[in-house]
């Protein structure tokens, strides 16, 4: 299937572009940009991303963690201190605390690996290095009889130039 | 809106309703006030301290979100700065009601140790030392409160005092010396950036002073060095949640408001409010926990008082009939308003970008605050009577209050401009 790709100047014209092609049912989009605007990624998807889950799962898992081994430290190799009993609950809380945001942060790194595709040695073949620096790219993949509707709604958006993905 | 209307002044008449409404919550205070001074004067002056409290802390620290809005530079928040600002208008009125508060009600407020301080505590908790040292901290946050507002709402004044119907003289004297609209931009953008800093530092350190003398010393053999920030930080998040509660309040009501205050700012604002509940949380928990580890008794009075022997057990093994030790549901009904709420229901993006949602869990944490004051200040004062909080005399005086602060940034909002900033600047 062939791939447009059309070139924008303003994070706004590539946003309004693409939530536009969304709406008309193109799905399948990606878009290029030298910043990060979340204006652009909505537009492409409102959906939040999945990483999110990673983080939960992290947080849960540090927080039983957490608990689960000062407790069971406590009351496996057992020291009096300050008159406490070796189960108690506000002291260990900073343990499952600390662990759940360390757990959650690295499920987070681990699931912005893994859902984003990272590493990825392979550039994309729209790709060009002035998305790197001052342009705003979207490619859209379409049948080949969509093409002169999408090229026309692009350039309705301000797109500088369309054409059509080598390769 | 072209940019000449959006930048200069729009003076505009009260609305009548509220006015009246604010009218009557003033008067139901001055009544409170007045039979209560003959009849039950400690309650009435504690109660009055209480509000005081709330009220002036809360004014102070809007005006630090304001200074901290200018310091990062923050583009995002546009008109909420002017609203956070016109929460600050209190700030005057605040430092009149310390010297009546203080001075008149000192035997009532500060009946711990006012004739006669706890050995090694004589030279610190005096009455003198005390009323001095907050009324000059009061003083200087006063007086830049009143120079960060002048310089923030200056340049949006131009020919206002032309236009003006009312307060002709105020508007020519704020506006003396025009140099012309793009230079005042400028100057004002710079004057905020060298105040802004000086008015979060006088904040930080010198209401730690008021937090200590108004609040800790209640309690004179009770002590705590975090106290002062944790009182403040609870004051700075009660300042986030009455602007994003006033932010939501004008989107519902006002002209040209429902465009500015957009999704991407309630949800902005939402963070805030959630995110500085967290810190709030903290700060009590790291409070908490080196006393409840230490188990001194000088410093588990504190938490005896308010909390009860639930939370200084050895475990938090739940057991009902504790709850029936004063104070201890007062101090529960603080928590679940200053964190369970703000926190569980503002987790996710849609409730904090939903309008209703995030007015009421403000308005909540609002609650939660002024309850959290009242926990902070009674116990100190009528240790048994868990209930000394409320009454008809403390909800009057409380009233009151809130149609004086309602009616001070009504008042204030609609004779400056409050939409919006610049985009630059």
């Amino acid at each position: 299937m062939p791939q447009l790709l059309g070139v924008f100047e303003q994070p706004d014209h590539i946003a309004a572009a693409a939530k536009r092609l969304r709406d008309r049912g193109y799905t399948d989009m990606e878009t290029f940009s030298p910043s990060p605007f979340p204006e652009v990624d909505d537009a492409v998807d409102e959906k939040p991303s999945g990483v999110r889950l990673f983080t939960l799962i992290g947080g849960l898992v540090g927080v039983c963690t957490g608990y689960a081994l000062t407790l069971w430290m406590a009351n496996d190799w057992q020291i009096m201190l300050g008159g406490k009993p070796f189960s108690s609950i506000p002291p260990y809380t900073i343990i499952a605390f600390e662990l759940t945001i360390l757990f959650g942060g690295l499920m987070t790194v681990l699931g912005l690996f893994l859902k984003g595709g990272l590493p990825s040695m392979k550039l994309h073949a729209a790709y060009s290095k002035r998305f790197s620096a001052e342009d705003f790219g979207l490619v859209v993949e379409c049948r080949d009889r969509d093409v002169p509707e999408i090229d026309g709604l692009m350039r309705a958006h301000h797109a500088t130039e369309v054409s059509l993905v080598e390769g | 809106m072209s940019s000449s209307t959006i930048l200069s002044a729009n003076p505009r008449e009260l609305p009548a309703a509220l006015v009246a409404v604010c009218g009557v919550l003033v008067a139901i205070g001055l009544v409170a006030l007045v039979v209560g001074v003959s009849a039950d004067p400690a309650t009435t002056w504690r109660a009055f301290h209480v509000n005081f409290l709330y009220f002036g802390i809360l004014s102070q620290a809007a005006l630090c979100l304001a200074a901290a809005l200018v310091i990062v530079g923050a583009r995002w928040a546009g008109p909420i700065r002017h609203v956070a600002e016109g929460l600050a208008a209190w700030v005057p009125v605040s430092l009149v009601l310390f010297v009546v508060g203080n001075y008149f009600g000192r035997e009532y407020i500060h009946t711990n140790w006012l004739h006669g301080a706890p050995p090694g505590k004589e030279a610190w908790l005096s009455f003198g030392r005390v009323f001095w040292t907050d009324l000059v901290v009061l003083l200087i946050a006063t007086g830049l409160t009143l120079a960060f507002l002048r310089t923030s709402f200056r340049p949006t004044l131009h020919g206002a005092a032309e236009r003006a119907t009312r307060a002709k003289g105020l508007f020519e004297s704020w506006t003396a010396n025009w140099r012309g609209e793009e230079v005042e931009w400028e100057e004002s953008g710079r004057r905020l950036r060298v105040l802004a800093p000086i008015v979060c530092l006088v904040y930080a350190f010198g209401f730690t002073f008021v937090a200590f003398d108004q609040v800790m010393s209640l309690e004179p053999t009770w002590f705590s060095n975090i106290f002062g920030w944790y009182f403040l930080w609870g004051g700075f998040l009660s300042a986030v949640a009455a602007t994003a509660l006033v932010s939501v309040l004008l989107k519902a009501t006002s002209p040209g408001w429902d465009v500015e205050i957009t999704r991407d700012r309630m949800h902005d604002l939402g963070k805030m409010v959630f995110a500085f509940s967290i810190f709030w949380m903290y700060l009590f928990f790291a409070q908490y926990i080196v006393i409840w580890y230490g188990n001194l008794p000088e410093e588990t009075q504190f938490f005896q008082a308010r909390l009860g022997s639930q939370f200084l057990q050895d475990t938090w093994l739940w057991s009902s009939d504790r709850l029936q030790e004063p104070y201890v549901k007062l101090s529960l009904a603080a928590w679940v308003g200053c964190w369970i709420t703000p926190f569980w229901v503002l987790l996710g993006q849609r409730p904090k970008k939903t309008p209703a949602i995030l007015g009421s869990v403000s308005a909540i944490v609002l609650l939660g605050f002024w309850l959290e004051r009242n926990a902070l200040v009674w116990p100190s004062l009528v240790p048994d009577d868990g209930m000394a909080w409320l009454g008809p005399i403390q909800l009057g005086v409380s009233l009151g209050f809130l149609g004086a602060f309602a009616l001070v940034f009504l008042v204030f909002s609609r004779v400056f401009p409050t939409l919006p900033l610049p985009k630059k600047g």
